[in-house]
């Protein structure tokens, strides 16, 4: 097989380089906030210089919070067009039967946090499964 | 150095390892495979002599048994091996392919085992290929079920390659979909069969790191604990007395946290791969008690320790390679 010739890291390093965000993306989602009525209370970009996901946080007060909704559908017509791994976004409703504010967090792209080198050694020589 | 002791500070985890492959009688034949085994090997360890050496190995305080083949569900004895481990109180694991793991075979195991270590390496295609056997894959995760409605827990092994670190993500997420416990990644080795199926397959240091960082992130993001059995320069540092054994040398456990039994009786300390000369020798000539007095009074313990500390050594000073089996290390210095 062809693909064996290749380093294992080396298919790795090109499926994350694959995973960052593209300037046309980045653009779709500054455009689809500007329309929308929410207030953007947060904003964290993942990945440093090779982005691969953006996190926001969203306001909706009054009138505005049922248009929640276009921006949840944007978000997953955003991730059928540029993949990613998303995570449901988190929704906090202010206000029952009638929501006076929504917070809608929302994940673009990649977000996982990244590990850190584990420390602890306790099996890591190997000889045996470890338990 | 007792095991039972509030802290085991040896490299393989929880408590000093008896190996044991009583046969290398297996359903497959797989490319990697370091005992060669496959469906026409026979023979196998007589009971009566592996009872005798599970007794020894409790006394020199090994807490683990871990039997590997072969295939573990084609030894007859198999549940009274398990069975009299428990009995001394030992932790019990199997390394099985999977294949074999009908409801059937495992009721009469589940009792017995403390954890079972299925072998998956890859997506489906990578996997069937190393196994050699188209439907290997389908049919491993088959039987999955049959664990689970056990209550046996259970883990995978991914033997890492030059180049199949790409697949670890795919295992970790069949792990967690599964409910496996956790995922153990195990440098191919080149020995046996591997030797001459997949040379040039050897994970170098980058892939290792590699290995490291991705199970690094995808324990976190998946929640199955990912282990690779590797070190970094850095924890050989931090850590020398884990991998070094003190001097002088008394008893096995000491410098053999693991300890090989072979199909052909043979007890070899830590790994296949150590040379031969640094055998105990064979259970068919004498108790593994015997072998391991004898082996201690001939220095074949200070022996094993030298290679250690040159292993050590040579490692910490070798900035050019950031990670190593530490085990595939010492033996190429013996």
């Amino acid at each position: 097989m062809n693909t064996q010739v290749k380093r294992g890291s080396e298919k790795l390093l090109a499926a994350w380089k694959a995973r960052a965000l593209t300037e046309e993306s980045v653009k779709e989602i500054a455009e689809a906030l500007d329309k929308s009525p929410a207030k953007v209370e947060g904003a964290n970009v993942v990945g440093g210089t090779s982005a691969t996901g953006v996190q926001v946080s969203l306001r909706y007060d009054g009138d505005d919070t049922p248009l929640c909704g276009n921006d949840i559908l944007f978000w997953l017509k955003w991730h059928r067009i540029h993949g990613g791994a998303p995570r449901p976004p988190r929704i906090i409703i202010n206000g029952i039967p009638f929501p006076e504010i929504i917070r809608l967090d929302l994940d673009f792209g990649h977000v996982d946090v990244q590990g850190s080198l584990v420390q602890d050694i306790a099996g890591k020589a190997g000889g045996g499964f470890a338990l | 150095m007792n095991p039972e002791e509030s802290c085991w500070c040896g490299p393989t985890g929880i408590a000093p390892v008896l190996q044991v492959h009583p046969s290398r009688l297996c359903n497959l034949a797989c490319a990697h495979c370091y005992t060669s085994s496959g469906p026409r090997e026979q023979g196998e360890l007589p009971w009566e002599i592996l009872a005798d050496c599970l007794n020894d190995a409790y006394k020199l305080g090994y807490r683990q048994l871990a039997v590997s083949g072969g295939e573990p569900l084609l030894y007859r004895s198999l549940v009274n091996l398990l069975s009299r481990a428990r009995a001394l109180g030992m932790i019990t694991t199997v390394t099985s392919n999977g294949l074999l793991l009908s409801r059937d075979a495992l009721q009469p195991l589940a009792p017995w085992v403390h954890f079972m270590a299925i072998s998956i390496d890859g997506r489906p295609g990578e996997h069937d290929a190393l196994r050699c056997r188209k439907g290997a894959f389908d049919g491993t995760v088959e039987n999955l079920a049959n664990l689970r409605a056990a209550g046996v827990a259970f883990g995978f092994i991914f033997t890492l390659t030059q180049h199949n670190i790409d697949s670890l993500e795919f295992v970790v997420r069949l792990a967690a979909a599964q409910g496996a416990k956790r995922v153990q990644v195990h440098p191919l080795t080149l020995h046996g069969r591997a030797l001459k199926t997949l040379p040039g397959a050897r994970p170098d240091g980058v892939e290792l790191v590699a290995a490291l960082l991705e199970a690094s992130r995808l324990g976190d993001e998946l929640g199955v604990p990912v282990q690779v059995d590797a070190l970094t320069v850095e924890q050989l540092l931090e850590y020398r007395s884990h991998v070094v054994p003190e001097r002088p040398i008394t008893q096995l456990i000491q410098i053999a946290p693991v300890l090989v039994v072979e199909a052909d009786g043979v007890v070899m300390p830590l790994t296949h791969e150590i040379s031969r000369s640094l055998k105990l020798g064979s259970l068919y000539e004498a108790r593994l008690q015997w072998l391991a007095e004898c082996w201690l009074a001939m220095d074949q313990g200070e022996r094993l320790a030298d290679a250690c500390e040159r292993t050590w050594s040579e490692l910490s000073a070798n900035v050019d390679s950031p990670a190593v089996y530490w085990y595939d290390e010492v033996a190429a210095r013996t």
